[in-house]
């Protein structure tokens, strides 16, 4: 596990002088996105892994945890924020140039070097597509080192989906992309229905596969499901959780899932971890 | 072993207040008894079975700054002056051994850390079993707990003082102590035989985790839950509940505070997508009873009850942790 706090650090509650140097719509509306780019200030970005979060201070309002939506292999520090709570509320008035705090990186991130050589399909909806975004990017910037790589990702509708741009410039490039959106909309070329019921049309082969899937629970669960008819075992298949975070270092008890505490042994997870736990995840 | 002819657990108090020290101690208030920074060695009572709360704030206030904020953060430093807890009883030595454990394991707390290595701990041996104590079902002596530097028994005419670290040997040398005496041993394995025959309360811990994972999802949480109010106070009094709240005060400069939180409000877990892990108040109530027989000892390899009964003194509704896990049904009921 790398993490800078496990370097001989100093207080883990500081956080690190930040500003914002990009900020990119993604979902506009009622309940707006928007990816902040975020770059430290007075020291080098700290390395990461995919998968890993940070929490993100706004003095005055408090501090709340993203995790990580670019690569490691990319600058900066990106975070794709839904516009929900005070914290983010805050986040969605501020402009480039204003400055924030970071702590991080917290947690526990992907094993990407131990899927080296696989086949790789992350499997997204609506935002949990950021720490499957930092997965993609990573495994296109190492393409060497794994497999095939196929992306399926849904929304609700086509105004719902994050990093549009970004994703039909690789399907542009002949990367597998597999969009969709929940109903019909005029001029929308892709499947139409749920991200599990784009997935038993794609059928991936499990073979030297590594699924990855994030969303909301209720998706999350069903493609579990389809994953395990199409062959997948509970060791091949990874997800990301959600929970309420506050110190980010396994001490406040927010995030504690009966033994575990998401912030620092997770967020991410492999699917046999889960399953052996008497609480529904 | 050694023997002091008085009260030396009143003499201590006066020997670390002139030496500097901050001293917490024993006050009785109306008919209880709390721990306080003391200024006299004569506010301080030492006749009690056990204090209303813990001393857990000592190591871990209510209410922290952690950071301010204005222009730019301001670190607070994480230091603390010689501090002594004396009259602490084995049971809440060994909560603070527990809460060591949280906060001084894996990345360490730096608040606790510097209140923790400035903390002298003189413990205080049970002369007698208070009506809801049961610490003798967790695997604890009321008598006995390593972890304290200096551990006193009452006899009466005088006190029996065992002396168990370099920090404890510092302050004892500055008293006029003597060996014990073969009568002295027998007048304390006596007292001991006596505080644990005087026990009325235990908790059936064998097989307990076992037990606890096949009912998980039975009924009977939502039964125990019935009158629940989920006030809190069973986590507000517990000596091993760490959990805790981080919040901002101030809009433009101010302080980050952390503050006690607990498990049994509805807000402690709630998401801002709306999705609450633990929605319902018996899903909250019974993670309390998990936390402490299940999932810490999971973790740690320990319970995280130390048998103090606080919580079921405080319990506005009745709600007994050691009879709630003594009626563990041995069979799911759906």
């Amino acid at each position: 596990m790398s993490s800078v706090f496990d370097e001989p650090m100093k207080n883990p509650y500081l956080p690190y002088k930040a500003e914002i140097v990009e900020i990119r719509d993604e979902v506009k509306g009622v309940r707006p996105i928007k990816t902040f780019k975020i770059r430290l200030i007075g020291r080098e970005r700290f390395d990461y892994q995919s998968g890993q979060g940070c929490l993100v201070s706004v003095f005055g309002r408090g501090e709340s945890w993203f995790t990580i939506a670019n690569s490691p292999t990319r600058p900066d520090l990106e975070f794709s924020i839904l516009k929900t709570g005070k914290v983010t509320t805050k986040l969605h008035e501020m402009e480039v140039g204003d400055v924030v705090g970071i702590r991080g990186p917290l947690g526990r991130g992907f094993p990407l070097e131990e899927w080296k050589g696989m086949n790789i399909i992350t499997i997204g909806g609506g935002i949990g597509q950021t720490p499957l975004r930092s997965i993609y990017q990573y495994v296109i910037d190492n393409e060497k080192d794994y497999g095939d790589l196929t992306i399926v990702y849904g929304a609700r509708t086509s105004r719902d989906l994050c990093y549009k741009d970004e994703l039909f410039e690789l399907k542009e490039q002949g990367y597998n992309v597999e969009l969709s959106i929940d109903n019909q909309e005029p001029d929308w070329p892709y499947f139409v229905g749920f991200v599990p019921d784009n997935l038993k049309r794609i059928k991936p082969d499990p073979k030297d596969t590594i699924a990855i899937t994030c969303g909301p629970p209720i998706m999350i669960k069903i493609t579990l499901g389809v994953l395990k008819d199409l062959g997948f075992k509970e060791d091949q298949i990874y997800t990301t959780l959600e929970r309420r975070m506050k110190c980010g270092i396994g001490k406040c008890g927010k995030c504690k899932l009966e033994s575990i505490y998401v912030c620092r042994d997770g967020p991410v997870f492999r699917y046999d971890e889960l399953s052996r736990l008497l609480e529904e995840a | 072993m050694k023997v002091y002819a008085g009260n030396f657990l009143k003499d201590v108090v006066a020997k670390l207040l002139d030496d500097g020290y901050r001293v917490y101690a024993p006050v009785k208030e109306k008919n209880y008894h709390v721990f306080k920074a003391v200024e006299n060695a004569d506010e301080v009572d030492f006749d009690y079975i056990n204090t209303k709360k813990s001393p857990k704030d000592v190591t871990f206030p209510e209410n922290e700054v952690l950071i301010k904020y204005g222009e730019w953060v301001e670190e607070i430093p994480a230091q603390a002056d010689k501090t002594a807890i004396v009259g602490i009883r084995p049971c809440d030595i060994q909560g603070l051994r527990l809460m060591d454990r949280v906060f001084l394991e894996d990345i360490t707390d730096p608040y606790y850390e510097a209140k923790r290595k400035n903390l002298l701990v003189v413990g205080y041996a049970c002369n007698e079993a208070g009506d809801y104590c049961f610490c003798t079902s967790v695997g604890l002596s009321p008598f006995k707990s390593n972890y304290a530097d200096i551990i006193v028994t009452d006899l009466g005419d005088k006190q029996v003082v065992e002396i168990q670290s370099e920090k404890g040997e510092v302050v004892a040398s500055k008293f006029n102590l003597s060996d014990a005496s073969d009568e002295d041993i027998s007048r304390k394995k006596e007292l001991e035989q006596k505080v644990l025959s005087s026990f009325v309360r235990s908790v059936n811990t064998e097989n307990l985790k076992e037990r606890m994972a096949e009912v998980f999802n039975s009924d009977y949480w939502k039964e125990v839950a019935e009158n629940c109010v989920s006030c809190g106070t069973c986590t507000y009094l517990c000596p091993t509940c760490f959990c805790f709240d981080i919040f901002d005060d101030g809009e433009l400069k101010g302080v980050r505070i952390r503050a006690w939180d607990s498990c049994q409000f509805p807000l402690h877990t709630l998401e801002s997508s709306s999705h609450n892990p633990r929605r319902e108040k018996w899903q909250r109530l019974r993670n309390r009873f998990y936390d402490k027989f299940y999932y810490m000892l999971v973790r740690k390899g320990e319970f995280y009850c130390v048998g103090c009964g606080r919580c079921i003194a405080g319990c506005p509704v009745g709600i007994d942790i050691a009879e709630v896990i003594n009626n563990i049904p041995s069979e799911v009921k759906q």
